[in-house]
């Protein structure tokens, strides 16, 4: 399925959201991205590109990882709607099975609980996803949301070096506020891949995908003393229209969208991979609200499209040192309109790019692996809310270095350590000026048996805009890899 | 070469080209894909945001029968629309220019207080006015003076705080002496109207000038035309269901213990009396229920007395205020026209939050203008 994107904008957008799902050795190691030779960080193109296709190749042996994590998230440097601190407990299986002639299969499945607290008005689960739609009541209350995912995918050889696959994900989340309006709310997310990859010559692969999803968060407002709940849906920032008065007040959002990729993998020496990994997506989401017992009305409707180019280069200079390079160009076009009278009332565009270098280098005498990676980034945002007549163009530059170690203390024991510091013109997400970026990691692996191997990590570190206010956001999680080969 | 190096290349190069054609047909399917689907759905063209309008408030100063219109200048404008109320001023030559509105249906209010007598208030409206992006609207109001008798309701506050207990206990009706000289209270009625065979309340059914129905009757001691409870000029004077501290039962209430008045019930056996504070009774033996309103919808009357006999419906000549509230604005209004033109919109049940006028005692019969929602109740204050 879609990987991260590895440039800065993932790295904002990780830092406010779950990062359980990356590797916890690189995790330990300051949260090195591309640099360090890992299982699932290679430039194949399944791990570089998403393509599900590809995993007959990338994955030759069975395996079951078992990943259980925690996150909390905290601090006042926080935008309007965002909650004051919230836990994230999380625990998945995925189980990869090569199934020799038949392919390979891979299945996952996965809790999540999650509880946000000090949440003010909003009654979104992200109510930051980039359209101009705020439904909120007038407290400020908890909330808790906890649901399962469970994924299939499959990769197949047709013939001869010519591969397919597919994926599918399912996920349902409940949500319940602890206070008026007493909001319950279901999330139910559907994701499916299909995918072609094809063996051109030997080390020049490429593969093609085509993701589609859709997402609809069911929101109901009730009254626990049978009197009228009173909602409010803004449009922008500045205007509200009040919901339809009741006991209940139902409201649903939904979204649907498309994903094509094109990937792209080549290797002219056995010492160099570069990787390239192109797509285009487009989505579109819709805001309905309850006009009559019967009836329901778009009241808002809002249009993502999304231009994502990925390449990367890796190079091994000997036997201790390795290269590489990445490039990341990101372009996002949306607007938010109002579909009764036709009018638009947001429209905004976000164009990224960042490059990045990155070295290895294993001394071996002492067992050591050091990595470092540096990251620039360029972020332009053109933001007209023409209902709120507010219109902003910024301009941001932003670098990141990040740097981690990893020491085998004993056969099979390691230590490791890391660090991401940097900072931010602009930060796009949380509106603040100079930004700057720390987080300190450390962690151990163990390889507990010829088939079992264990990762734990533990991460500190935050945001915080210097010169313009005491506040931060901060992040602690914790998390442990299990992997058990051959199960 | 040899023949048979020679067809080894052959098949490579048959092997290379069948290759490069499962390459580009991988490519065309992509960009198949991406014709069919690739297109983003285009936005609407007009922006919101972009209407205006420029208002032109004048009111007819003459004297006689002749027409002067003066402008007014410094007068309130309300616009009310889906998104609420926005309350500007006109500038000094009367006009108010404003852009920047979102697209609309907006009725406008314009009041001032005469420049002559301040007890007269000059108000004028518009209703669904279209105010659409990219276009300015140019419209002149024409204000009216209207008179007040001097006392009307104020303020009903009867969502109860916020709490989970169903605690409501809290409400009261609250009046306003806007006049300059002194009236009094005596005989004076406060009703509730609900309910009847029509589920009109506060009605004028059958078209005889009197609104039926009245649920609970209750009225200040004395008789009309007595002089023995007067009520201050520019004073506000609270009716408290129940007169005590209800921050005692919730935390979140108000302190009504030193209340002007309070509503009793005589024939409740569970009616709880302040001793302190005096009692507006119950004229309904019949009805041992404590004085309550509706959390989502109601009529309230004051009348000045004179006709006492509830039963057969209220003279609307006596009324001296009606006031109609709902929980939702696109309700059918109830009321009579002769009472009030329109209803005050209530804020929802257990939210702390209160009705009131939106200037003192200013009554111009059309509660949609005259009333808005404040954050919290301000009892004897505003």
């Amino acid at each position: 399925m879609n990987k991260k994107f590895k440039n800065v904008f993932t790295l904002i957008l990780l830092l406010s959201s779950v990062s359980l799902a990356q590797s916890a050795r690189l995790q330990s190691m300051g949260g090195l991205k591309f640099i360090i030779q890992d299982t699932d960080n290679s430039l194949s193109l399944y791990d570089f590109g998403g393509n599900m296709s590809w995993l007959i190749n990338d994955e030759q042996q069975a395996v079951l990882k078992i990943n259980p994590g925690y996150e909390r998230t905290w601090g006042d440097y926080k935008r309007k709607y965002d909650f004051g601190s919230a836990d994230l407990f999380a625990l998945s299986f995925t189980g990869i099975k090569p199934l020799d002639e038949s392919g390979t299969f891979l299945g996952s499945t996965s809790y999540s609980y999650n509880k946000r607290s000090d949440v003010s008005k909003t009654l979104r689960f992200n109510p930051y996803a980039g359209d101009a739609f705020f439904p909120e009541d007038s407290s400020t209350g908890n909330y808790r949301y906890n649901g399962p995912k469970v994924g299939f995918g499959y990769s197949y050889e047709l013939f001869s070096g010519l591969y397919i696959g597919g994926a599918f994900n399912y996920q349902i989340l409940e949500g319940l506020k602890n206070i008026y309006s007493n909001t319950q709310t279901t999330i139910r997310n559907v994701e499916g891949q299909g995918a072609l990859s094809y063996q051109l010559a030997e080390g020049l692969e490429a593969g093609v995908t085509y993701n589609i999803y859709d997402c609809q968060e069911a929101m109901q407002m009730s009254s626990l003393t049978g009197t009228n709940v009173e909602v409010f849906n803004y449009r922008g920032e500045t205007y509200a229209v009040p919901a339809k008065r009741g006991s209940t007040v139902p409201q649903k959002i939904r979204t649907k969208g498309y994903l094509a990729g094109l990937q792209l993998y080549y290797a002219p020496a056995e010492d160099l991979e570069i990787a390239f990994a192109g797509s285009y997506g487009n989505s579109r989401y819709k805001f309905f609200v309850q006009s009559s017992d019967l009836e329901e009305v778009e009241e808002g409707a809002a249009s993502f499209e999304d231009y994502k180019i990925s390449a990367a280069a890796s190079y091994k200079a000997s036997e201790s040192l390795k290269l590489g390079i990445q490039l990341n160009s990101v372009s996002t076009n949306s607007w938010s309109g109002n579909p009764v009278m036709d009018l638009m009332l947001w429209k905004w565009k976000v164009n990224l790019f960042s490059a990045s270098a990155g070295a290895q280098y294993y001394i071996e005498p002492a067992d050591l692996l050091l990595g470092i990676e540096y990251e620039a980034g360029f972020v332009s945002s053109d933001s007209s809310k023409y209902i709120d007549n507010r219109f902003t163009k910024i301009n941001s530059a932003n670098h990141l270095i990040r740097a981690g170690a990893e020491k085998e203390i004993l056969k099979g024991f390691f230590l490791r350590a890391g660090c991401t510091l940097g900072n931010m013109e602009w930060d796009l997400v949380y509106g603040g000026k100079d930004v700057s970026v720390n987080v300190f990691s450390a962690g151990a692996g163990l390889q507990v048996s010829a088939l079992v191997f264990i990762d734990i990590t533990l991460q500190y570190g935050g945001l915080a805009p210097q010169k313009t206010m005491p506040v931060y956001r901060d992040k602690f999680n914790m998390q442990a890899a299990v992997r058990v080969l051959n199960f | 070469m040899k023949y048979s190096d020679v067809k080894i290349k052959m098949i490579k190069n048959k092997e290379y080209y069948s290759r490069g054609l499962k390459a580009i047909a991988l490519v065309l399917v992509l960009m198949v894909l991406s014709l069919l689907y690739g297109c983003a759905e285009e936005g609407p063209v007009t922006v919101d945001g972009n209407a205006s309008i420029y208002l032109k408030a004048v009111w007819n100063d003459s004297r006689d029968s002749s027409v002067h219109y003066a402008s007014m200048p410094n007068a309130k404008v309300i616009l009310t629309s889906e998104y609420g109320a926005i309350i500007k001023y006109t500038n000094a030559d009367g006009v108010l220019d404003l852009s920047g509105l979102p697209s609309a249906s907006y009725s406008i209010s314009v009041r001032m207080s005469h420049p002559l007598d301040p007890n007269i208030s000059l108000v004028g409206s518009k209703l669904s006015m279209k105010l659409l992006s990219g276009r300015k609207v140019i419209d002149t109001i024409y204000a009216k003076p209207i008179t007040s008798s001097g006392i009307a309701i104020n303020e009903l506050y009867v969502s109860g705080p916020v709490n989970s207990q169903f605690y409501f206990y809290d409400l009261y009706v609250e009046l306003y002496n806007m006049s300059d000289s002194v009236k009094y209270l005596d005989g004076m009625m406060v009703m509730r109207m609900t309910g009847g065979d029509a589920g009109m309340p506060g009605a004028d059914t059958d078209n005889d000038g009197d609104i039926e129905y009245s649920t609970a009757v209750f009225r200040f001691p004395g008789n009309p035309g007595e002089k023995n409870y007067p009520f201050e000029p520019k004073k506000f004077l609270t009716i408290a269901a129940k007169a005590m501290d209800h921050r005692k039962m919730v935390a979140s209430s108000i302190d009504l213990s030193k209340a002007d008045w309070e509503f009793y019930n005589q024939y409740s056996t569970s009616d709880i009396d302040n001793p302190a504070v005096p009692n507006v009774t119950n004229m309904r033996s019949d009805r041992t229920a404590e004085f309550l309103l509706s959390l989502t919808a109601d009529v309230v009357i004051l009348s000045d007395g004179r006709d006492a006999k509830w039963d057969d419906g209220i003279d609307i000549s006596t009324v001296v205020d009606g006031v109609e509230y709902q929980s939702d604005a696109k309700q059918i209004k109830t009321i009579s026209e002769k009472v009030d033109r329109g209803f005050a919109l209530c804020p929802p049940g257990y939210s702390g939050k209160s009705m009131q006028r939106r200037e003192p005692g200013v009554d111009t019969n059309d509660g949609t203008m005259d009333w808005g929602i404040i954050s919290k109740p301000t009892p004897g204050y505003q």
